[in-house]
Formats: structure tokens, C-alpha cells, sequence
């Protein structure tokens, strides 16, 4: 029993001794001995201690055969304090050692009372008690030969033991210089100070699609109603605009736009579009054979007539913000007025109407919804409109007798974002009835006699339907600001002489 | 008597209307906010990584970057924003800061700006993985605070 204790004592002995050593001899060759008790005269510096490195406090002496601390060990701790404050992320055990004289029980009892009051007097010191752990060890773990004067003082000790400690960064090895060449100070980096961008009148500020897209009618908004909102991605400080292309494709015709708006500061658009439609109506190209192999200028050409206008548009916003006002039900309202000038006058009136070029004017109340991730508008149009004014407006009866008197339509548009820059809907466009019923006019000729002559049922054939109105869905995507594409797929219904006019949409918005 | 009672009754009442303007309440849209939009960011912690992220846009666009990096502690500003958003979507949380108001009526923010911090949250959003609805949800519930905020 007695052998076996001695053994592992023994052993204890020559580990810590040779683990002490490794200490000392480790930190020795440190410049600064980071983790050693200072040379006399030198702060201790505790900046290179790493977990498992330990510290004897050979200066921490008490008074004969009691735990309280020499005059000499307070000054050295106020030393350890100052350095155990300099490293906030390492925990100490406070270990203490006495020599082999006195009972085993006795010597473990004044280990521990001394390393308590080391513990006590650091405390005060400012290091909290959560960063130290005393541990009285007696005699049990020799140093040094205690028959010996000498080896008893070495026995007689205060370690304090890294138990916790952030790893202190490695050092890259440095390059072997050949001659060692003062290190350049590297330059203090300059302090870069963002600054606002200058940008002008020029603005693109707006949130993605809240600008709307291109309209038939060239003003900013969904593909046939205009919006609210001011095209182009401008905010209230500044312009944008933009180009917009359109083509659709439709039994009786095909529509090309092609025109621009430009929005200044979100609250004023000028707007212009300009329209061909090339009709494909075989009754009205027997018609346009007819009236040619009669000399008569009707407007149009067998197979190839065409069908031009121009629009020009201003719109103003009058209140409310379309997008940021989640909290009140007020829409964007704005007013729009735009001049119609169809270009082929021969074939309007051949169509029925009373006038080839008109105004038009309207009032348009815009919302997102964003609790749905929808944007709803509704427009009024004060207008005498035949087919948005590709077949003029107003009508002409057999007799002569033209009226051209405006009403109010309704409109709307409705846009579900499915993400931030593609939106989903549809569209509708209440039309007028100026022309239904009305057949087609050459020259005051009652075209009954032409239609009777071909016979078989066709009395009716060139008699223009009730004009429908206008329904379309939509898919929009804008990949960035720049562009935006719209394809949608058209349900026109009655055209002129031609029922069920579906097909598709396609257009694109280029903004600056 | 009296009249001095009212006088400084009503200056008390000023001063407690102050305090309760002094920092920020819950907004109140229209068609109101998804109760389960706080569920639909991460809970408070997804909230919180949002705000992260909305930081991190922030601190990449030139147009805005320098606002936050001149008048703001971006630590602070995070960790308010986290409370505000929380507390516009229906959570249970103390915000401490100012109100937007206070807070941005010296700044002199535009539109733009305004607008390029709302393209951040949206790339925030997705840079998270938090659907353009619930994203929505946030930035509806935001929405109202916009002209507190824009006094340019």
C-alpha cells in the first residue's frame, strides 16, 4: 500500500517536474517569456499562455506555517491580477504545494487555506471567482527533494494552471531573409467615405412594374387601359421613360404599335403611339375588288387594307400613391387626356363612322393590394370610340346622318404579382355600339344590291356586328429595370364584319 | 386655481402624448397582415437573419450605403429593426427605438432611396428563402411608415 502510494507519487513527481520544466524551457526561448513569471523588475505578461501551461508563483510566500500573505506575495499578485485582467479568456487553477514536513492531512489542509486566500486577494484584485478554481494539493506533489533545505523551498509553492484559454493565433513561419531588411510599414489604408451618387434629373428610383407597362394608347398602364400610375421608373425627383412595341395577331387583323411616354417626376406623362392594322376581312376585300372594278376610292385595296393612326397623350396625377399606402383606402388617382388621328379617312367613313380623329379623356384610380401581391385599377373613358378609334369614331347611318356623342366606359385591369417582376391578370374594355348593325358604306351605294347580287345568304355579310368589348389575360415579366415583355392572349370578339376575334399579344417595354 | 390645474394637467397629458410618440406602434393596413407572417420569415430568429441580410444589401448599394454608414450604429440599427419588423407583423415585442419619424426627420431621405432599401428587402427576402407573399406581408405592414420616412 505504502509502496504503491510512494510509486505514484514518485511518478506524480517526476510528471509535473518534467512538465514544469517543459514550461519553463517552452516559454525560454520566447523573447518576452509570455507566460512566466517576469524577470525582476519586468510586468508580468500572461499574452502567451495557452491551455495546460502553468506558472510557479515562487514569490507568493506566506507567514510560518499560516495562509496569510506576505507583504512581498501582495505585491507580486497585484502583478498576476493586472495580467490575468489583460487576458479576460483564460481560467486559472490556483494550485498549492507544501513541502513533505508535518502530516500528510495537516499539509493538505494548509495547501488548500493558502490557495484560498491567493484566490481571496486576486478577487479582490477585480478577477472574478468564476475564472479561478483552488486546489490544495499538500505534499503530494513534490518539486524537488524535500530532505533538503533548497529542495523543501522549491516544494513550497503557488502555481496558477491554464485550465481554459482562447488558442493564441499562430504565427505564419517567417521567409529565412537573406538580409534582414527592415519591415516596411504598410500604409494606412485610406478611409473611403461613401458619398451620394450624382445622378440629375435622371432617375430609375421606382419599384419594379409600378410604373406599368405600354399601352395601346402609348400612356403607361396595363395593354389597353391606361393607369394611374406615371410610366417609366422615375420617382418624384426626377424623368424616365421609355419605348414600347406591340404586335397582335387576330383573325380579322394584325396590330402593330409602336411609341413611347416619358414621366416627369412621377406626376406628369406625355405619351404617343402610332398604329397599323392590316385587315384580313375577305368580305370587305370582295367589297375593295367591287368599288375598284367600279372606280371607286373607298380606302381601301383588295387584300391589303390598312388602317393608321396616331396618339398623343398627356396624363397627371392628381392624389394618393399607388404602392405605399397600405394603410388607406385612397388610390393613385390620375386624369388623361389623348388626341386621336386615324390617317385613313376614306375607310373610316367606309366603315361607318362619323369622324376619323377625336379626343378622348379619363379618370384612373390605381392600388396594390400587397396582403395579395395585387394591383387593381379601374378607368373611366369619356370617348365615342369605334375600336379604341382604329375604325374612327361616331357612326353615320344609310341616310347621312352622322352623331358623334362621347359616353362613359368602364375599364379595368387587374395584376397578381406571382414575385417582383412578373405579374399575371386580366383586362377589360367596355366598347361602344356606334357602328353595330351599320353595313358597310361605299359611296352612299346600299350595299344590299351588291350583297343580293352574290346571293345565297349573304344579304348579311357586310353588315358590322355588334362591336364587343375587350377581354384579355396577361402574363408580364420584367427581367430588370430596362425591359419588360407581356404576352397575352386577346379576346376582341366582334370586329366589323368579323365575329370572334381571339389571338395573341405580344409586346415589349424598353425603359431608360 | 383651476385654470393653472388644467394648464398643467394638460401639459402633463402633452407630455405623456410624447412618450407614447416617441417610439413606434403597430401599423394598421387596410386588408390587414397575415397572422402567420412572422411563422412564414423564421420566427424571430428568421426575422432577425432577414434583417441580416437586409443589411448586407444595404451595405452593397452605393446609393444607399453611406446614409446608414453616416448616421447609424448598423449593430443598433439591426437590432431595432429586428424589434420593429416583429412588432408591425403581430408580434408579442417591445420595439425601443425612436419613432421612424424622429428617427429619419433629419436625413432628408428621397424617394429613390426609399425605394432602394425596399429593392434590399426584397432581395433580403429571397437571398433567404422567404416567399414573395410572406415578403409582401412585410413590406405591407411597413408600407405606412413610408412618408414618416421620406421627407424629401
Amino acid at each position: 500500500m505504502n509502496n504503491k502510494r510512494r510509486t505514484s507519487r514518485i511518478a506524480a513527481a517526476v510528471l509535473i517536474a518534467a512538465g514544469f520544466a517543459f514550461a519553463q524551457t517552452g516559454h525560454a526561448d520566447a523573447a518576452s517569456s509570455t507566460c512566466a513569471l517576469p524577470a525582476p523588475g519586468q510586468a508580468v505578461d500572461f499574452s502567451g499562455c495557452a491551455i495546460g501551461d502553468s506558472v510557479v508563483l515562487y514569490g507568493i510566500t506566506f507567514e510560518f506555517d499560516k495562509s496569510t500573505l506576505t507583504v512581498d506575495a501582495k505585491k507580486l499578485l497585484d502583478q498576476v491580477a493586472e495580467a490575468l485582467t489583460g487576458r479576460p479568456d483564460i481560467k486559472v487553477e490556483i494550485a498549492g504545494h507544501t513541502d513533505s514536513r508535518g502530516s500528510d492531512a495537516y499539509n493538505q489542509r494548509l495547501s488548500e487555506a493558502r490557495t484560498l486566500s491567493v484566490m481571496d486577494y486576486l478577487s479582490g484584485r477585480g478577477i472574478d471567482t468564476s475564472r479561478m478554481r483552488a486546489a490544495g494539493y499538500g505534499e503530494t506533489q513534490p518539486v524537488a527533494d524535500n530532505a533538503t533545505d533548497e529542495g523543501r523551498e522549491l516544494n513550497r509553492r503557488v502555481e496558477l494552471r491554464v485550465t481554459e484559454a482562447q488558442p493564441i493565433p499562430t504565427p505564419a513561419p517567417a521567409p529565412v531573409a537573406v538580409a534582414p531588411a527592415p519591415a516596411p510599414t504598410p500604409a494606412p489604408a485610406p478611409a473611403l467615405a461613401a458619398t451620394p451618387i450624382p445622378s440629375g434629373l435622371y432617375d430609375d428610383g421606382k419599384v419594379f412594374l409600378t410604373g406599368g407597362v405600354f399601352t395601346v394608347d402609348g400612356a403607361g398602364g396595363g395593354g389597353a387601359v391606361p393607369w394611374a400610375t406615371i410610366s417609366g421608373y422615375e420617382t418624384r425627383d426626377g424623368i424616365n421613360g421609355g419605348v414600347g412595341f406591340t404586335y397582335a395577331n387576330l383573325p380579322a387583323l394584325q396590330l402593330t404599335v409602336i411609341g413611347g411616354a416619358v414621366g416627369f417626376f412621377d406626376r406628369f406623362e406625355l405619351s404617343y403611339a402610332q398604329h397599323d392594322l392590316s385587315l384580313n376581312l375577305s368580305n370587305l376585300d370582295t367589297v375593295a375588288l367591287a368599288a375598284e372594278s367600279a372606280g371607286l376610292d373607298i380606302g381601301t385595296d383588295p387584300w391589303n387594307s390598312t388602317l393608321k393612326m396616331e396618339v398623343l397623350g398627356a396624363k397627371l396625377r392628381v392624389l394618393g400613391d399607388a404602392v405605399y399606402t397600405s394603410d388607406s383606402w385612397i388610390p393613385q388617382v390620375a386624369i388623361g387626356g389623348l388626341w386621336k388621328e386615324n390617317s385613313s379617312e376614306e375607310l373610316v367613313h367606309t366603315l361607318g363612322a362619323a369622324e376619323n380623329q377625336d379626343w378622348e379623356a379619363y379618370i384612373a384610380a390605381t392600388k396594390v393590394f400587397f396582403r395579395y401581391s395585387t394591383l387593381v385599377n379601374i378607368t373611366a373613358r369619356y370617348t365615342s370610340a369605334n375600336q379604341i378609334g382604329l375604325t374612327g369614331f361616331g357612326s353615320c347611318d344609310d341616310n347621312g346622318n352622322c352623331e358623334n356623342e362621347k359616353e362613359v366606359r368602364v375599364e379595368a385591369s387587374v395584376a397578381h404579382l406571382v414575385a417582383k417582376n412578373t405579374a399575371i391578370g386580366f383586362e377589360y374594355q367596355q366598347h361602344g355600339g356606334n357602328l353595330d348593325g351599320r353595313s358597310v358604306n361605299i359611296g352612299d351605294i346600299d350595299l344590299s344590291a351588291l350583297t343580293s347580287i352574290l346571293g345565297g345568304g349573304t344579304e348579311d355579310s357586310l353588315t358590322q356586328k355588334e362591336e364587343s368589348d375587350w377581354w384579355d389575360i396577361f402574363f408580364a415579366y420584367a427581367p430588370n429595370k430596362k425591359l419588360s415583355f407581356v404576352v397575352a392572349y386577346l379576346m376582341l370578339g366582334n370586329i366589323s364584319v368579323s365575329p370572334d376575334n381571339n389571338g395573341f399579344y405580344f409586346s415589349t417595354h424598353l425603359t431608360f | 386655481m383651476k385654470p393653472i390645474k388644467s394648464l398643467i394637467a394638460a401639459t402633463l397629458m402633452c407630455a405623456c402624448m410624447q412618450t407614447a410618440h416617441a417610439t413606434e406602434q403597430k401599423t394598421h393596413p387596410i386588408l390587414g397582415v397575415s397572422a402567420e407572417s412572422i411563422a412564414a420569415f423564421g420566427g424571430p430568429a428568421g426575422v432577425h437573419n432577414w434583417v441580416e441580410s437586409l443589411f448586407y444589401y444595404i451595405m452593397l448599394d452605393n446609393r444607399i450605403n453611406w446614409i446608414f454608414k453616416e448616421f447609424g450604429n448598423v449593430e443598433r440599427q439591426i437590432m431595432l429593426n429586428t424589434q420593429l419588423e416583429q412588432l408591425v407583423l403581430g408580434g408579442a415585442i417591445e420595439y425601443q427605438g425612436a419613432s421612424m419619424a424622429a428617427a429619419h426627420a433629419d436625413l432628408g431621405i428621397t424617394m429613390p432611396q426609399f425605394n432602394a432599401v425596399v429593392e434590399a428587402a426584397y432581395n433580403a427576402c429571397e437571398r433567404n428563402n422567404i416567399s414573395y407573399y410572406a415578403c409582401n406581408q412585410l413590406v405591407n405592414a411597413l408600407a405606412p411608415f413610408t412618408f414618416d420616412i421620406v421627407t424629401r
